[in-house]
């Protein structure tokens, strides 16, 4: 049996339904993503398995043991918020070595296992400071370090880097990933950053409208998505009309049309492609660098498409030059409309 | 301080010698021996200090202040605390309902709430009217406003609700929660409440005077009923009572900087 087990989950407010029928089983060590837009019920679904909302229907089970009842302070759950929620009253040390106290530790023992937690965050030198001293990377540092201290069997990673900016959030991606491989720690991780969620999780479970709409490896689900929802969320692929895929990729009318911005090629690739699609006349609307990459919007017969191609040297793309694009066959992936 | 200008210092000064020149006036006629025609007064003396903490009626009435005033914090915070705390953890769709109603103890005059007061207290299940007791009910209704408003105000500064998820997931149970995360947050914004509330419970004359009058003589029933023996008694009086003030938020202060 999978160490979590969801069964059946279902949640509302009032009269509005948040999730329905959520099911899911994750391994023991896993490092699992809820991805999915804001309002699409994924914090929701991770406050409800912890125990702060109550569930109308399903199960809930950990190593066996059915939680779906029991109170959060016996879930044996650690959670980082997105608010970092520390306590300011107290200074880092105190916050960290709360959980310990409040479980009645003997105080060498929260010492040791307060030293080693300050240690594994990276957080040495600012344990007496309050948290109003600290910097927001610091600070959830500490909530970090607060949450893996009382040595928890699931960590609940809520948003907690949306509030930093991009370099310390690049940084503590990296720590909360290293941290969670060497305890070998169940964790569970939502954002909205379909970035994030590709670096860090093992599996990303995709949700939209309150369901698990995809749920799979990260390159699965960035390779194959299941429908225009997911191809739009989790990479910028293009979703070309049906009637468009019929004309030029011969599609059988029915089907739309998605394919990655890096797998189109403008101009006659180098290498051999069997079965190339192309050229198709296109304009160069505008060009965007975003650094190593080249991203121009292009027009073909009325219809948008954006191209990636490496930033090299030799790149001559300008706004309003015509050029042909060309596709591989293998990436035109046909998608429910 | 950037660009003080001299103006700025002379209006400052100006507020502050308004502002002081009543106290010292009444400092000085507090020790004077007689002070009649002449700019200063006629001799210094500390007779009317003597006789003032030398009369068991005017300690009694001190401490009976002392005693209505702190029962009625006491209840108000005992009362208030977990009432504010449950609006906003468990029912926040209240706080409109409380911001209006903690209007009312201003809205309605002392005089017209003590004749309401009185006939509400004075049969019925709680027959209390003319005793102290009905002064600690009534003091404890015209502090909600300042409790409230403070409190309010500390309980949307911290981020309530998680810190008590985040307690209760470390292990902790509501009251434990509470007890450790949240109501160490609001000491500040409760102690500048119980300050101004005390200060101004301790000053208060309307209700006192009709509510219980002679029958329970609080410091302000005291000070008016004393009017007649001298200016200089009254002043003295006045003094101690600024004193004490003075001193209580002093202290309240250096016990609310302290972390």
């Amino acid at each position: 049996m999978s160490f979590v087990v969801v069964q059946n989950l279902s949640k509302s407010f009032n009269d509005t339904k948040v999730f329905s029928n959520i099911n899911f089983t994750i391994e023991q060590g896993e490092f699992i993503t809820l991805l999915g837009p804001s309002g699409c019920g994924k914090s929701t679904l991770l406050r409800c398995i912890a125990g702060l909302n109550s569930v109308e229907d399903g199960h809930i089970m950990v190593a066996g043991e059915d939680i779906t009842n029991l109170p959060p302070q016996k879930r044996g759950i650690g959670m980082v918020f997105q608010s970092y929620a520390l306590f300011p009253n107290m200074t880092a040390y105190d916050n960290i070595a709360f959980g310990l106290k409040i479980k009645k530790t003997p105080q060498t023992e929260i010492d040791k296992a307060v030293r080693e937690a300050i240690d594994l965050v990276e957080l040495n030198g600012r344990e007496d400071h309050f948290i109003d001293e600290l910097s927001g990377g610091q600070r959830q540092r500490v909530a970090l370090a607060r949450a893996l201290v009382v040595r928890p069997r699931i960590l609940f990673l809520d948003e907690p880097l949306s509030a930093l900016d991009a370099k310390i959030r690049k940084r503590l991606r990296y720590l909360i990933r290293q941290i969670q491989k060497e305890l070998n720690l169940t964790t569970i991780f939502v954002t909205h950053d379909q970035e994030e969620a590709m670096v860090m999780s093992d599996r990303i479970f995709l949700m939209n409208k309150g369901a698990i709409i995809q749920s799979g490896a990260p390159a699965e689900i960035y390779e194959h998505p299941v429908d225009e929802f997911a191809a739009g969320f989790i990479g910028s692929y293009n979703i070309l009309p049906a009637d468009f895929a019929q004309k030029y990729f011969h599609f059988d009318g029915k089907y739309k049309c998605a394919v990655r911005p890096e797998s189109i090629y403008i101009g006659k690739p180098q290498e051999a492609v069997p079965g190339l699609v192309g050229p198709l006349p296109a304009t160069i609307k505008f060009v965007q660098l975003l650094g190593s990459v080249l991203r121009c919007t292009t027009e073909v017969a009325g219809t948008e498409i954006t191209v990636d191609s490496l930033n090299l040297q030799t790149s001559t793309l300008k706004d309003g030059q015509q050029v042909e694009l060309y596709f591989t066959p293998s990436e035109l992936q046909a998608l429910n409309s | 301080m950037q660009n003080t200008k001299p103006i700025h210092k002379i209006i400052v000064a100006v507020i502050i010698f308004i502002m002081v020149l009543p106290i010292v006036a009444t400092f000085l006629y507090s020790i004077a021996t007689k002070w009649g025609a002449t700019i200063l007064p006629d001799g210094l003396t500390l007779q009317w200090y003597i006789q003032l903490v030398t009369d068991p009626r005017f300690l009694a009435s001190f401490f009976r202040s002392l005693f209505v005033c702190t029962a009625a914090m006491l209840l108000s915070i005992v009362l208030m605390v977990p009432m504010i705390f449950m609006v906003f953890y468990t029912f926040p769709k209240l706080k409109k309902f409380f911001n209006f109603v903690v209007i009312l103890p201003f809205a309605v005059p002392p005089v017209v709430s003590s004749v309401g007061l009185i006939q509400l207290y004075s049969d019925g299940i709680l027959p209390i009217s003319g005793t102290f007791w009905i002064l600690i009910f009534t003091y404890f209704t015209m502090v909600i406003p300042f409790i409230y408003r403070s409190l309010a105000n500390s309980f949307t500064a911290i981020a309530l609700h998680d810190l008590m998820d985040a307690a209760r997931l470390l292990g902790a149970s509501t009251a434990q929660a509470f007890f450790l995360t949240v109501l160490p947050n609001l000491k500040k914004g409760l102690l500048s409440a119980v300050f101004i509330s005390f200060s101004i419970l301790f000053g208060e004359f309307v209700f006192a005077n009709i509510l219980v009058g002679t029958r329970y003589e609080t410091i302000q029933i005291y000070l008016f009923n004393t009017r007649q023996i001298s200016g200089h008694f009254t002043s003295a009086l006045v003094m101690f009572y600024f004193a004490f003030i003075f001193v209580f938020t002093f202290i309240a202060n250096r016990i609310g900087k302290r972390k």
